[in-house]
């Protein structure tokens, strides 16, 4: 066992205490003026910054921490500031210090496994985050565009309606949206989940859950069902529950995307989920008003489009150039010589809607600055179809680039076949008044949408996908009676898996598939249809 | 207009107005004793503020207040403030003439807080070294705080130096608490 030497301690204190004596502290100062609803105004901090950190050293909260507030509204004789602790322990005529630094936190690699709230607090009771961390502001310009790349590496969810028809790359921002109860958080939980096969891959992908007025116990469970999958080692949780003051809500996403640019411009990819902006939005409509800024579309302030799109704007892919890369736009002192090429920044805003209204004002926002939608359906939730993603009016308008070879090849026809399901769909009550040709079409359409069903918390690699889309393909199933397609997929599954693992593991590695191996595949297909026809027969 | 805007510019019309005959002096002598009455006896600014008396009785309450004490343009100034309904000002605009005549003549105000009595061999030093840091007339107030433990603290309008052993012994307390050992 190490010892520690009586003498090292002292020098180290003695180190420590220099400076102590030091010169007087100079600082800034202003008044309390009014208070209430998480706002204050404020007389006197002339010098002060908008988005600067103040400190209220007369207003102490329970553990004896001053409370804190960001500067938001700089007026000709005041200033306004919203409080990140109690408005109550705020009393007119409290003393109102600068910090001399904006809104920022503490990164570093020691976030990963953690829950921490919008100013990088630990929630999750584990002590302080260990390791080097280094200062980021939560507010920073997105890259410009010569530091960017078109997205061309995929980014996997593991389930089969999204890669294979609305495919997500690294560096897109895709937006999940649907009413409550739809299977959001599910579909995004999944993502995570599946990034786990990725830890052990060269380009591992980093992934950051911002909780937004969700309930407390809707943060639990997620952590709960991270860490039961482990998938909690490589995620880090910002947590800005409902019971959150509202500026901790508006802040929370912009921590988010704080984190997921350390992993972005360090070379390194990292998935950022916003769960959800709408709520986000609400907070910033709260601060607003009460800051008295002029109302707009359904009493949003006019600067809410600003707040998502330059918050989904940090989301890029960085050009594959370390020269290049290290000339970026705004990067803090502290990360410049940590900063590598290669490196992206997913993001999958969530916004739910009323009553599946998406031309309602933050929606339509949020649409229309994403790189394309997962829309979830309430009436597809409800029939069964699980995970509900109306593949209809869901769309990846960058993703396809990004695919892998193999998949996009057979995506192409699955798409076909679901939109001339689709028009026929209406036509399948006549039964067998129908030609044999529209009959076969409807059967087949019937057990693709049968095909993309998929349990929870159980993300498939992207081999086993695109060795069931190939079944698929050959028109197979047409011989399996649509509720055996689930009970086939399982045991098929199982059975590839020991047969050919060697085959299945270059085919995630490569995206290819050949013809020989399909040939085979096609083989084993053909024989568990035949096992599971003739127990049903028996 | 905001009342702090309109506090402003009436106190800057007096200001002026004072400037042309001379009299600024007085006139700041008169908001002095405006201030410091409506100070002593908040009943007297609760009146003024109120809706609900009637503008006459409170520009005859003024008058009667001040009459004979304040120049005679104060007084016509007070009456004006009564026709346009502004009294609830009045305590503000006697603050704001104070401020902007002292910034005028070059005067800063300097707030020192020490926690112990300091000795007037002292008070004339600071005076002394505030001058030359601050390169114009200084008027100092000083106040007696004991949760400073020791050493003083300087506030010049809102820059403050903090020389105080409280400040210090919490500076110790943040490096010792955030400080990572290796």
């Amino acid at each position: 066992m190490s010892q520690v030497r009586p003498d090292e301690v002292s020098a180290i204190l003695r180190k420590q205490l220099t400076g102590f004596e030091g010169e007087a502290d100079i600082y800034n100062v202003g008044t309390v003026l009014e208070v209430g609803d998480g706002i204050a105004r404020v007389y006197g901090l002339s010098k002060v910054q908008a988005g600067e950190l103040v400190e209220l050293p007369d207003s102490l909260d329970r553990d004896g921490n001053p409370v804190r507030g960001m500067v938001l509204n700089l007026e000709e004789d005041n200033v306004g500031i919203v409080l990140f602790g109690s408005s109550n322990l705020v009393m007119e005529g409290h003393t109102v210090k600068r910090t001399e630094t904006i809104a920022s936190l503490q990164v570093g690699e020691g976030l990963l496994g953690r829950v921490i709230d919008p100013l990088g607090k630990p929630l999750d009771g584990a002590g302080a985050i260990a390791g080097e961390t280094i200062e980021l502001p939560l507010e920073r310009k997105a890259p410009g565009v010569i530091y960017r790349q078109p997205v061309n590496e995929p980014l996997q969810t593991g389930i089969k309606a999204i890669d294979s028809l609305i495919p997500i790359g690294r560096g897109q921002r895709e937006l999940v949206i649907g009413d409550r109860q739809t299977g959001k958080t599910a579909v995004l939980l999944d993502t995570i989940i599946n990034q786990k096969d990725t830890q052990d891959t060269d380009t591992p992908v980093y992934c950051i859950y911002v909780v937004v007025g969700q309930k407390g116990s809707t943060v639990a469970s997620i952590v709960n069902t991270l860490k039961e999958h482990d998938a909690m080692s490589y995620t880090t949780i910002v947590s800005a529950p409902a019971s959150a003051s509202a500026p901790m809500r508006y802040i929370a996403p912009f921590a988010g995307a704080a984190i997921g640019e350390y992993f972005r411009d360090t070379g390194r990819h990292a998935l950022v989920i916003f769960d959800d902006l709408s709520k986000q939005a609400v907070a910033y409509r709260e601060l607003s008003l009460l800051l008295k800024r002029p109302p707009g579309r359904e009493a949003y302030p006019g600067d809410v489009f600003y707040l998502h799109s330059r918050l989904l704007e940090r989301a890029a892919k960085i050009i594959n150039n370390d020269d290049v890369a290290r000339k970026m736009n705004n990067i803090p002192k502290e990360l410049a010589p940590k900063v590598k090429g290669g490196g992206s920044l997913t993001a999958l805003p969530v916004i739910e809607t009323q009553a599946g209204d998406v031309s309602a004002y933050i929606p339509t926002n949020v649409i229309s600055i994403t790189d394309g939608q997962i829309f979830l359906d309430t009436d597809l939730f409800n029939s069964g179809i699980r995970p509900a993603i109306d593949v209809g009016i869901s769309v990846s308008r960058v993703g396809g680039s990004a695919q892998v070879k193999s998949m996009k090849k057979l995506s192409g026809t699955l798409k076909l076949d679901l939109a001339q399901y689709r028009e026929l769909e209406a036509f399948a009550k006549f039964g067998s008044d129908l030609d044999a040709a529209t009959q076969r079409q409807l059967k087949r359409g019937e057990r693709t949408v049968e095909l993309m069903k998929q349990g929870e918390y159980k993300p498939l690699s992207v081999d086993k996908q695109i060795a069931l889309l190939k079944i698929n393909s050959e028109g197979l199933f047409e011989k399996l009676p649509v509720n055996k397609i689930r009970e086939f997929e399982d045991t098929f599954l199982e059975t590839i898996g020991v047969k050919f693992s060697k085959k299945m593991d270059e085919l995630r590695k490569s995206g290819v598939l050949d013809d020989e191996f399909s040939g085979e595949l096609v083989a084993a297909a053909k024989s568990t249809i035949d096992q599971i026809l003739a127990v049903a027969e028996a | 207009m905001s009342a702090s805007q309109a506090i402003r510019r009436y106190a800057k019309a007096m200001l002026d107005s004072a400037s042309e005959t001379g009299q600024q002096e007085t006139r700041f002598k008169d908001f002095q004793l405006i201030g410091n009455t409506l100070n002593s006896s908040p009943d007297l600014g609760l009146f003024l503020k109120s809706p609900v008396i009637r503008q006459a009785q409170k520009k005859a309450v003024l008058r009667d207040i001040f009459k004979g004490k304040v120049d005679s343009a104060t007084m016509q100034f007070l009456s004006l403030l009564s026709d346009k309904k502004r009294e609830a000002l009045l305590n503000g605009i006697a603050t704001s003439y104070m401020k902007q005549y002292k910034d005028f003549l070059g005067i800063i105000e300097i707030r020192v807080v020490s926690s112990d009595p300091l000795s007037s061999d002292q008070i004339k030093q600071l005076e002394k070294e505030l001058i030359k840091l601050t390169d114009s007339k200084v008027e100092l107030s000083t106040e007696i705080d004991e949760s400073l433990i020791g050493g003083i603290l300087i506030q010049i309008e809102d820059t403050v130096i903090d020389g105080s052993v409280k400040q210090k012994l919490s500076r110790l307390k943040e490096k010792y608490t955030s400080a990572v050992f290796e």
